[in-house]
């Protein structure tokens, strides 16, 4: 289950299970409606998820890019100190804001 | 029946020198025009199209985007010919859906080697995309081809490595290389790539003829991974990125420049003494227009050995960092123990050890070894 939450022109995805293989398009069909609507901030709250894997992440890069030709920023907030430590790893910090827990 | 090939090229010399160098494998059909080449591509639907860039009215990039553009000819698969060696007419050419790139002058062999390499990959495309087959088995067969294009220890003997792959997922999206770029000197790549889609398997090919090209250009380190990423953020579709490691083993100098991307750390055994886990990770490629890497410089001797491998191999232990971590100690532990052996026979018993039970495997998993 994914809970939206809208203000203004800013967006909150909050996440309620780890976002794998399994999960990923539920996050990816409601992405996608979401980036029609140009946001100028989309956050993803991670508080719940403990892993993502390679579809995971990959839906993260999808989401900076689209978001980038929109003006719009990414914002990845209330990570685990392991995935904190993966996004820095992969240098995703270099192209959207993380933030740990 | 023999496969039929399409040259297009408005030079006749080359159409001839092509049509000697191939006539005796392959049914041909020629043209020196685009415009032509569409329509006889339409009517006689040729396995494959070796197409010339520069030509006068319509150029190869504007053949390519229309035969693309067309459902009837959009699987066609196409090679570049070209004189051009610079990397941005190389990347256009495989953003616009070309498989591969040959270029001037040809060297017959590698032009025999190629054209057949994606008449195998081609081949198992179009099974995939007309046979009503189930996905497992049409899975497997464009692996099968996929695997083909991997090169062998015996190819290139003085690179000294030996290689134990275990493809699990059918469409693979592991892939490793190695190459001579001269006399003492050999690059080593592994790259996996995210996702096991039909996109990933074209990304193996692209890969394949990037880093071919770039090793002829002479390109640095750095560069190549920049050719690489530019090329793959093209090819890829959006969710999917690489990550990667390149070794270039300089052995008149005894020195190792090392870029990894975003990929598990590379294994250095000194002498059989010791181990070190090199840690240089840097950023995933083919996710963002740009990549900034940075080339590690380490000193090297005679007799150290290096293990390059993707994360498969250590899955078992997990896939979070923390656990990865442990994944890594002990495959450097047991690479160690195994340095007596000689590398083909070190590299199987360190995957044996590391992937006791291959019906568990869940991912692909690559060990490349190799001697300094």
């Amino acid at each position: 289950m994914i809970e939206v939450q809208k203000s203004g022109e800013e967006v909150e995805l909050k996440l309620s299970e780890d976002l794998v293989a399994s999960s990923v398009d539920e996050l990816k069909t409601a992405l996608k409606t979401i980036l029609t609507e140009s946001p100028k901030k989309i956050t993803i709250n991670m508080d719940k998820v403990e892993m993502i894997d390679s579809m995971g992440l990959g839906v993260m890069i999808a989401t900076q890019n689209s978001l980038v030709k929109k003006e719009g920023t990414l914002e990845v907030v209330n990570l685990s100190p392991n995935l904190h430590g993966l996004f820095k790893t992969m240098r995703l910090d270099k192209h959207f804001t993380i933030v740990a827990k | 029946m023999r496969p039929v090939i399409l040259i297009v090229d408005d030079n006749p010399i080359n159409v001839k020198l092509l049509v000697a160098i191939m006539c005796n494998h392959y049914d041909l059909l020629t043209t020196q025009s685009g415009a032509e080449a569409r329509a006889i591509a339409l009517k006689e639907n040729p396995d494959l199209i070796l197409l010339d860039i520069m030509m006068p009215e319509e150029d190869g990039y504007e053949t390519c985007a229309k035969l693309k553009n067309n459902p009837e000819t959009e699987n066609i698969p196409i090679i570049f010919v070209t004189a051009m060696g610079d990397t941005s007419s190389k990347v256009k050419g495989l953003s616009m859906g070309a498989v591969d790139y040959i270029t001037k002058p040809f060297e017959k062999d590698e032009i025999l080697a190629r054209v057949g390499l994606h008449l195998k990959l081609g081949s198992s495309r179009k099974k995939i995309l007309k046979e009503q087959c189930s996905q497992s088995i049409r899975f497997r067969q464009l692996g099968k081809a996929q695997r083909e294009m991997l090169v062998v220890p015996s190819e290139i003997p003085e690179a000294l490595f030996a290689v134990n792959y275990i493809p699990i997922l059918e469409a693979a999206g592991d892939f490793y290389d190695v190459f001579k770029i001269a006399d003492g000197v050999c690059g080593y790549f592994v790259a996996d790539i995210s996702g096991h889609d039909i996109s990933a398997s074209h990304g193996t090919s692209a890969l394949k003829a990037i880093i071919y090209q770039s090793v002829q250009d002479g390109d640095t380190p750095k560069e190549m991974i920049d050719s690489i990423n530019s090329a793959m953020r093209k090819v890829l579709s959006d969710e999917v990125y690489l990550t990667a490691c390149y070794s270039l083993i300089d052995r008149n100098k005894s020195e190792l420049y090392l870029i990894n991307c975003a990929h598990p750390p590379i294994i250095h055994i000194r002498q059989g003494k010791r181990y070190e886990i090199i840690r240089n990770s840097g950023p995933v490629i083919g996710a963002f227009d740009s990549v900034a890497v940075e080339s590690l410089k380490i000193p090297v001797e005679s007799g150290d050995r290096l293990f390059l491998y993707t994360d498969g191999l250590i899955e078992r232990f997990g896939s979070l960092t923390r656990d990865m971590e442990k994944g890594v100690r002990e495959l450097a532990e047991v690479a160690l123990l195994k340095n007596e052996l000689p590398i083909d026979r070190a590299v199987d018993e360190i995957t044996q050890a590391m992937l006791p039970d291959k019906n568990e495997c869940i991912d692909d998993s690559i060990l490349l070894g190799l001697v300094v």
